[in-house]
């Protein structure tokens, strides 16, 4: 139930980022022109095209976790990651199939690496930090993992 | 005498007496010896059984490890047009085929690509063959569908980029009954011998039809082997000719075939056989021989192909297709006659085939792809986990993150610029050299790693080994160490000539590039324009030993050269190690390792190992985020101006060591980061600065892929300042920079932009 409920949150997220698509560039011409950027435009997330297709990697990876296959899990989530390396919602999932895998030390790296690349986006950061509670807490440090919850649950309301 | 006598008398007397019984005596001895011979050659046939059989039985052959490339991901709104595409599928050896008979064919229709999938077993599942279609847009693909519907996503077979085969050089992909096509067998019966179904391991009439064609030939043209003695020289015997060997092989295959089912022995014979030769590589059985000839499966061969690769056996080297495809085109014809002869084949298939070309790739290494230097750094990554003889025998397969497609225009684009740059600046043709690596920035998986000029040369991989000094490159690392100790960048260093006189060796004068000094500059400008003085200073300021530690935490290597001149890169470091270290930046602040293996699987495609993505939280985010934005200015207006793409949202750094015998260059956008080197092997000097040598390189890299421009922190925490003296200023009034300042109180204002400080900056810098 846990996971299908992070899987429906995972798409959502995937569904309703911001997009603006990468500078194409000519796949053979080596005369392509200088790209011109406006240095004071800030950034916003590039384009998810992959985002119908990293859900159906994440419905898969459910599935296998279902039916108790963690590293066949992994094996999609560490593909959906591939097809889309910037979207921290996959690598908190990827954290809590680690997680669930007892293998804490790439648990902890990829949830740091969730909330880094959630930067300001406050759903998105929440969610992993309550992933790094739930890592927190498997490492014995229950005080750390209260804590990091009272904190990030309150946010939702 | 008396013996002279006495013989005769005895003969004599002998024969008088025994006389009727001559005839019985010869019979007795000669029933004797048959008896005795019959007996012997039971027991060498018992002797024989006993070892071969087994031996047979149990016959495993030592299966190479395959290694596997990242397959090309296929998804609705993927950057792929039907052109690439279709290179791509030519590449993993797919072929145009309007009835998309078989698995491994595609076709185009009205705009849209229709592709016959080959089957294939992937790390997690396998995938059965089916046919998808693919509908694009001008530069993506549009939809993907297939009989169960519309599909999110499905991948190509992997291309196979390489095998650990043995030191004794045997190499092959073992084959079960039902992957070896018909006509392959039956051909093998119809040319190599027609009696097969019918002897025992061998052919009184074969050899005798031998003996009869090279009495008439007067010279040895015809063996008379059958397939089974064919395969027991192959899998039991050496090289020698002689009789006695010659009975050994009979005997054997005589056994084999008392022993064995044709089915068994022709299946056996098909993995068996050696194929041909290619460096110290042996091609062995047809599924390999297939692969290496026509960078196809066993299964896709056509009529034509298949009677090359028989034609092959009777001498690999004689009529190799390669280096005599007149004659092996020759041989070819004459086989498929033999198979029109025996009905196999139509007649019309029969001309069409004869009209084709031999077809086999254009080199022996293209037989599928082929990345010597990326293989090295798969081994290496084995190494920890695996025997060599594990990896050589054990039919594992191995995944790798390699992307051939990039490997191939990394390697195109090395190869170029370094002719362009000899050209350009009349250097001696070939006289340099050149390594490159690409990787994912969030995953560490190196996509290309190429070791030199000629990819497909086993050689020296510089990419991995060669140690050169790194000159500026290492600058970044002086600077986020000010950084971490809370400089901004529009903070003051002064750009003055010092001397460092330390407690032992010489006094120490770094000098900038141009022998000029600028007095005070902003850090911005001193990283940009790479100003020797101004990070010398800086790092004076901040401590050597802090900067040497962030550079160990960074790369996990500890420095070798414990002196200043070690903040201007006066220290040897691997293109590979170079990667990591920018690798820290490009992903946001983290030790991303780069790695070339995913996993690992057995035979039976159970998994063996998994290698996850390491990556390790080594920046504060803040401080990552500020080095990453002076990356960027360094290519919009320092060092990195003259790219292309210098305003395209890319980061990165030039570096030239002492007297240009290095030129460097490391750079990274959202999605890729990249290191080139360019030298000579005899570490003479070649005239080029990183910016005129590597950054060319990369710039011919770049316009092979997008770039995905580096996301900048909210421009709220950007602000204005002059480039040149770090004041705050607007760009109507200045040359101006955007840069994360965290404290603006700390600034001073360029006078006449009409700028004022807010109250609340005011306030603040009451209280410094």
């Amino acid at each position: 139930m846990l996971v299908r409920i992070t899987v429906l949150l995972v798409t959502g997220m995937l569904l309703s980022c911001n997009t603006k698509p990468p500078i194409p560039v000519s796949d053979i011409s080596s005369q392509a022109p200088a790209e011109q950027r406006d240095e004071s435009t800030a950034t916003t997330p590039p384009v998810r095209a992959t985002n119908q297709a990293t859900t159906s990697l994440l419905a898969q990876a459910e599935a296998a976790q279902q039916s108790n296959a963690p590293d066949r899990a992994i094996t999609y989530l560490e593909r959906a990651v591939r097809l889309d390396p910037r979207n921290p919602a996959l690598w908190t999932t990827l954290a809590k199939s680690h997680l669930a895998n007892g293998n804490l030390v790439s648990a902890n790296q990829y949830v740091r690496k969730a909330i880094a690349l959630a930067n300001d986006d406050s759903e998105l950061s929440r969610v992993a930090w309550l992933a790094l509670a739930d890592i927190r807490d498997a490492e014995g440090q229950n005080t750390e993992a209260t804590s990091i919850r009272r904190r990030y649950s309150r946010a939702r309301g | 005498m008396t013996k002279t006598k006495r013989r005769p008398t005895r003969k004599r007397g002998s024969s008088s007496h025994k006389k009727p019984s001559i005839l019985w005596r010869l019979l007795k001895w000669s029933v004797g010896l048959v008896l005795f011979s019959g007996l012997a050659v039971i027991g060498y046939l018992i002797f024989l059984d006993r070892n071969i059989t087994s031996v047979f039985e149990g016959r495993r052959w030592s299966v190479p490890a395959q290694v596997y490339a990242q397959p090309l991901e296929l998804f609705p709104g993927a950057q792929l047009t039907s052109g690439a595409l279709q290179t791509e599928l030519q590449r993993l050896g797919y072929r145009p085929d309007a009835d998309l008979s078989n698995p491994g064919t595609y076709k185009t229709r009205s705009g849209r690509l229709q592709i016959n999938l080959r089957a294939f077993r992937f790390m997690e599942r396998a995938r059965p063959a089916s046919i998808i279609e693919i509908s694009f847009t001008s530069r993506h693909i549009d939809r993907i569908t297939a009989k169960s519907g519309e599909l999110s996503l499905i991948r190509l077979d992997p291309a196979v980029i390489g095998s650990f085969f043995p030191s004794h050089g045997e190499d092959r992909i073992v084959l079960a009954p039902d992957q070896v096509p018909s006509l392959l067998t039956d051909g093998l019966k119809s040319v190599e011998d027609r009696d097969f179904d019918k002897h025992m391991g061998f052919s009184v009439s074969g050899i005798l039809r031998a003996a009869m064609v090279n009495l008439r030939a007067g010279k040895r043209q015809q063996g008379g082997s059958t397939l089974t003695q064919q395969l027991v020289k192959s899998y039991f015997l050496d090289g020698r000719r002689t009789y006695e060997r010659k009975l050994q092989e009979v005997a054997m295959a005589f056994i084999l075939e008392a022993r064995f089912s044709k089915e068994d022995l022709l299946t056996a014979y098909v993995n068996e056989i050696f194929l041909g030769q290619n460096g110290n590589r042996a091609i062995h059985g047809f599924g390999l021989g297939a692969q290496f000839y026509f960078n196809k499966r066993l299964a896709e061969l056509d009529v034509a192909e298949i009677a090359t690769l028989i034609s092959i056996i009777r001498g690999p080297s004689f009529y190799n297709p390669f280096r005599h495809p007149q004659r092996a085109l020759e041989r070819r014809n004459r086989i498929l006659n033999t198979f029109r002869r025996d009905g196999l084949i139509e007649a019309a298939t029969l001309a069409s085939a004869t009209n084709q070309p031999l077809g086999v790739v254009a080199s022996p290494t293209r037989g599928g792809a082929y990345y010597p230097a990326f293989m090295d750094k798969v081994r290496a990554e084995l190494n920890e986990h695996y025997d060599i003889r594990e990896l050589s025998s054990q039919g594992m397969r191995v995944f790798t993150t390699i992307r051939p497609r990039e490997q191939e225009n990394v390697q195109r684009a090395v190869t170029h610029t370094l002719n362009q740059i000899e050209k350009d600046r009349r250097l001696p043709s070939a006289s340099l050299q050149a390594a490159a690596l690409v990787a994912d920035t969030q995953t560490g998986e190196i996509l290309a790693l190429v070791g030199g000029r000629k990819g497909r040369v086993d050689g020296f991989n510089r990419a991995l080994n060669a140690e050169r000094p790194v000159g500026s490159l290492i600058k970044p690392v002086v600077y986020l160490a000010a950084i971490e100790s809370g400089m901004q960048l529009a903070e003051m260093v002064t750009d003055e000539p010092l001397t460092l006189q330390p407690k032992y060796g010489e006094a120490w004068s770094p000098k900038n590039f141009d022998g000029k000094f600028r007095g005070p500059v902003p850090l911005i400008r001193g990283l940009a324009e790479s100003l020797n003085l101004a990070t010398v200073h800086l790092g004076q300021q901040i401590g050597l030993e802090t900067i040497q530690d962030r550079f160990a935490a960074l790369t996990q290597r500890q420095p070798k050269n414990r002196y200043p001149s070690f903040m201007l890169g006066a220290e040897s470091l691997s293109p590979i190690k170079i990667l990591e270290l920018y690798g820290n930046f490009a992903s946001g602040g983290f030790r991303t390792v780069p790695k070339a293996v995913i996993a690992v699987v057995d035979e039976q495609g159970h998994p063996l190992t998994h290698h996850p993505f390491e990556v390790i939280q080594s920046i504060r985010q803040e401080d990552v985020a500020t080095l990453n934005r002076a990356l960027e200015v360094v290519m919009a207006k320092g060092t990195g101006r003259s790219s292309p793409y210098a305003h395209a949202g890319v980061a990165g750094k030039t570096g030239t060591s002492n007297d240009n015998r290095d030129s460097w260059f490391a750079g990274y956008d959202n999605k890729r980061v990249s290191v080139v080197w360019v030298g000579r092997d005899d570490n003479a000097t070649t005239g080029l600065t990183g910016g005129s040598g590597a950054l060319r390189v990369w710039n011919e890299m770049s316009h092979y892929h997008s770039i995905e421009p580096l996301i900048h922190p909210p421009s709220e925490h950007l602000t204005e300042v002059e480039f040149s003296t770090g004041l705050l200023a607007t760009k109507a009034c200045a040359d101006v920079v955007l840069v994360p300042i965290t404290d603006r109180s700390k600034l001073e204002i360029k006078p006449g932009c009409g700028i004022r400080h807010s109250v609340k900056d005011r306030v603040k810098g009451w209280f410094q």
